[in-house]
């Protein structure tokens, strides 16, 4: 559905950082570097981004 | 014992800092204090009003609780240990309110847009997505923020890293050995350098017969915190909590 | 903080530390071996293998002293160290 809140290994918020994240991998940036740039440093935090499906605007139809 | 702190970088919510004349069991217990003992403040329970988005109440609730806020130790108390005996009262809780409609085009609702009665407590980060609106959806709610620790729940965990090691020390004739060495190293001269300047390779920092060795009583730590505290402020926290649970066993135990 | 004598001699004692888990008692074991008069001194976290549902039990020796005593003194050390601590953090951060 939304983004998680924070890292569910280490606690770090990430949610603030995934519009970002989203946008500058849309306009062709490389996933590892906007990471980087972002602060997202371990390993855990930044599985929460790269794997994250946006679903909202699938299921608002059926509410 | 005999402290010695000396800071390598730190911005607000990261520091780095070496701590010498320490023993291992003591940073641990730091660590640890840090982790689960240093309250924080964080949303724990939510009336909603109205929701008529696609999230149900109960994630919505979880969400706003990780939302991270900023701490102020001295405006509150921990429900267990205020006056009104965890009934709830001014002294140990903060209302919040999020009142939002998307009237005719997608919205998204931000930690920003809530807005706690206290002014000294506002979220961390304003840009953290609660909830997604589509036109003619609206969430209205009204939440209570206490103070609670990191070992009853993960959201009231501020750090979100504390950790240490052994400091490594470079020693002459040491025969090289090392060709890759992480993190911070004390060289010949005493001064401590970030590895990850030479991309971790020994060869480019330091002469060629030069060998390490890890100072027993010396720690390199790293913190960062969730946004609740400025990250040396959750170390001096975590020291205070060790001291008065030390305290308060001298007491008992003199009684 | 609930304190519980289980069984006490000359030289040695054991206590049940109420509410408290290895964040306290490990340093605490740690003020206790620094001490001169202390032979022993160690923990339990999980004393009959309650699943960590009961209180660590804390168990101390010593050579010629009150373990009692050993026990306030190692806390007041701590204590004072972790003070020290964290006023060098104040003023190195």
């Amino acid at each position: 559905m939304m983004v998680p809140v924070r890292c569910f290994t280490c606690g770090k918020p990430v949610a603030a950082e995934y519009e970002e994240y989203v946008e500058r991998v849309d306009e062709g940036e490389d996933e590892e570097e906007v990471l980087d740039d972002l602060d997202v440093d371990r390993y855990c935090c930044r599985r929460m981004l790269v794997s994250h499906q946006e679903l909202v605007d699938t299921v608002a139809p059926y509410q | 014992m005999e402290f010695e702190v000396e800071n390598i970088e730190g911005d607000g919510r990261r520091a780095a800092f070496v701590v010498r004349g320490a023993t291992p069991a003591f940073v641990n217990g730091v660590r640890r204090a840090m982790l689960a003992d240093v309250p924080t403040m964080a949303i724990d329970t939510v009336d909603v009003y109205e929701n008529t988005s696609v999230i149900f109440d109960e994630v919505l609730s979880l969400r706003l609780g990780l939302v991270p806020l900023t701490t102020d130790l001295e405006g509150y108390e921990l429900p267990e240990e205020c006056s009104c005996e965890g009934e709830g009262c001014t002294g140990c809780e903060v209302s919040v309110l999020l009142d939002v409609e998307a009237e005719d085009e997608d919205t998204t609702v931000y930690s920003g847009d809530l807005e706690v009665e206290d002014p000294e407590i506002e979220p961390a980060q304003d840009g953290i997505p609660i909830i997604d609106l589509k036109p003619d959806q609206a969430v209205v709610l009204e939440a209570t923020a206490r103070l609670g620790r990191g070992r009853d729940h993960a959201k009231n965990q501020g750090a979100t890293a504390a950790a240490y090691k052994h400091l490594y020390r470079a020693v002459e004739d040491g025969g090289g050995g090392e060709d890759v060495l992480r993190g911070y190293v004390e060289t010949l001269d005493g001064d401590v350098v970030d590895m990850s300047e030479y991309d971790g390779r020994v060869s480019e920092a330091f002469d060629d017969d030069v060998g390490f060795e890890t100072v027993d009583d010396a720690f390199v730590f790293e913190v960062e915190s969730d946004g609740s505290y400025e990250a040396e402020q959750m170390v001096s926290e975590a020291a205070l909590s060790l001291s008065e649970r030390a305290e308060e066993l001298a007491d008992t135990i003199a009684t | 903080m609930n304190v519980t004598i289980l069984s006490k001699e000359d030289s040695s004692v054991e206590v049940e530390i109420g509410g408290q888990d290895h964040t306290l008692l490990n340093v605490l074991k740690d003020s206790l071996l620094r001490l001169e008069d202390v032979e022993a001194a160690t923990y339990d976290m999980n004393p009959e293998q309650s699943g960590s549902k009961t209180d660590p039990i804390l168990y101390v020796e010593t050579v010629d002293s009150d373990p009692l005593d050993a026990i306030e003194e190692a806390a007041n050390n701590l204590q004072e160290d972790a003070e020290s601590f964290e006023e060098e953090v104040r003023a190195a951060l």
